[in-house]
C-alpha cells in the first residue's frame, strides 16, 4: 500500500525541495552586509590614495571616528566612476585640485582666509574635548595625482591658524615585498 | 454512536476489513515561507547594489611649518633637506635630491637607504625638511614623507611656503 502511494505521487509529478538551507544562506549574507556596511560620511569623500609598498603606518584607521583631528579633503577634478563613486584613475594624467572640503563645507583653492578661520575655529572646538595627553591633528586626504602646488594653500592656512601637527592619508595595505635589511 | 452493527465489546467502531478506524491527524499549520524568501532577496539585492568597499587608510605623521612667509634660516648642522623635483611629461615621475652630499635618488628605495645612513649619523631627532618643487605630484611628496618615517626620523616637515 505504501509503495502504491509513492508510485501515485511520482506519477502525479509532485516535486518539492527543502528551502531551509537557502534561507539560512541568505540570512548569513544579510548579517554580513549589515555588520560590515557603514553609512557614508561627508568627512571622508571617495578618492584614490598612494599605496606605498613598504609603508610606515601602523594599523588602518577610520578617520571619521577619531575625535582629535580635522579632516581636509582635496577634491580632484577628475571624473568619478558612477558605479563605485571613486575617481577614475589614469596614471598618465596629473590631476588638478578643484576644492577643499571640510565635512560638507567647500572652499576654493585660493580661499586662504576662509580656510584659516575655519581651521582656527574647529581647532578651538576640538581641543576643548581632548583628554590630557591627546594632540590635535590636521589630516590631509588627497588624490595621489594632484599637483603639490594645489595643496600648498592648505599649508599656508594651517600655518596661519597655528596648527603644528599633520597626518597625511595613504592606503594602508599589507607589505607586499620586504626589502633586504629593512 | 454509528449504525455500524460491527462494534467491539468496548464500543470501538470496527471497519469492514476488521481494522480499527483511526482518528484523523490534527491539522498542521505550516506558514508559507515564499514571501519571506522574497523579502530576503530584496534586502540582499539592496545591500549588494549599494555596498562600496573603501580603501583601508593609514596616517603618515608629519609637522607643518610654524609660520608662513618667514625666511628659512640657513641649514643647521644636522638638518636634512629633501627636494622633490618633477620629471617627465606631465610630471609623471620625480627624483629626490638630498642637500647633504648632493645626492640624487631616482627611487623611493634609494631615498630610504640614504636617509637611513643620515639617521645613523645624526640621530632620530634631526629635522627633515621636504621641499616639493614645480608641479610635482602629491604621490611623490607622500613617498618622501613615508621614506623619512621609515628611516625612523621623528621630526619631519615641510619647508614654510614663502
Amino acid at each position: 500500500m505504501k509503495n502504491k502511494i509513492l508510485q501515485n505521487n511520482v506519477a502525479a509529478g509532485e516535486v518539492s525541495f527543502n528551502v531551509i538551507p537557502l534561507v539560512d544562506c541568505i540570512f548569513l549574507m544579510i548579517i554580513f552586509f549589515i555588520l560590515t556596511s557603514q553609512m557614508a560620511d561627508p568627512n571622508v569623500s571617495g578618492m584614490v590614495f598612494l599605496s606605498p609598498i613598504e609603508n610606515s603606518m601602523g594599523k588602518p584607521v577610520l578617520q571619521e571616528t577619531m575625535k582629535n583631528r580635522l579632516i581636509v579633503n582635496v577634491i580632484s577634478d577628475e571624473p568619478v566612476n558612477k558605479a563605485t563613486g571613486l575617481p577614475v584613475t589614469d596614471p598618465n594624467k596629473s590631476g588638478q585640485a578643484q576644492t577643499f572640503a571640510i565635512g560638507t563645507a567647500k572652499f576654493g583653492l585660493q580661499d586662504i582666509d576662509a580656510l584659516t578661520r575655519v581651521f582656527r575655529d574647529k581647532r578651538a572646538e576640538i581641543v576643548k574635548t581632548l583628554k590630557p595627553g591627546e594632540e590635535f591633528f590636521l589630516v590631509i586626504r588627497c588624490d595621489w595625482r594632484v599637483r603639490y602646488d594645489d595643496v600648498r594653500p592648505l599649508f599656508e592656512a594651517a600655518a596661519n591658524a597655528g596648527i603644528a601637527k599633520m597626518n597625511i592619508s595613504a592606503e594602508n595595505i599589507v607589505k607586499a615585498n620586504k626589502a633586504e635589511g629593512s | 454512536m454509528s449504525n455500524n452493527p460491527k462494534t467491539k465489546a468496548t464500543g470501538e467502531e470496527v471497519m469492514p476489513e476488521g481494522r480499527p478506524r483511526k482518528e484523523p491527524p490534527p491539522p498542521r499549520y505550516a506558514p508559507n515561507i515564499i514571501p519571506l524568501i522574497d523579502v530576503l532577496f530584496m534586502l540582499l539585492l539592496y545591500f549588494l547594489l549599494s555596498t562600496r568597499f573603501r580603501q583601508m587608510e593609514g596616517d603618515i605623521p608629519g609637522s607643518l611649518p610654524a609660520s608662513a612667509g618667514t625666511e628659512t634660516t640657513g641649514p643647521l648642522e644636522k638638518e636634512v633637506y629633501i627636494k622633490v623635483i618633477p620629471r617627465g611629461e606631465d610630471n609623471i615621475s620625480a627624483v629626490y635630491e638630498i642637500s647633504r652630499g648632493n645626492l640624487q635618488c631616482e627611487s623611493a628605495f634609494s631615498l630610504f637607504e640614504n636617509l637611513k645612513k643620515f639617521q645613523k649619523d645624526f640621530g632620530q631627532e634631526a629635522p627633515v625638511l621636504i621641499e616639493p618643487t614645480g608641479g610635482v605630484r602629491w604621490k611623490y611628496v607622500v613617498t618622501a614623507f613615508n621614506e623619512a618615517v621609515r628611516a625612523k626620523f621623528n621630526n619631519i616637515g615641510f619647508i614654510a611656503p614663502t
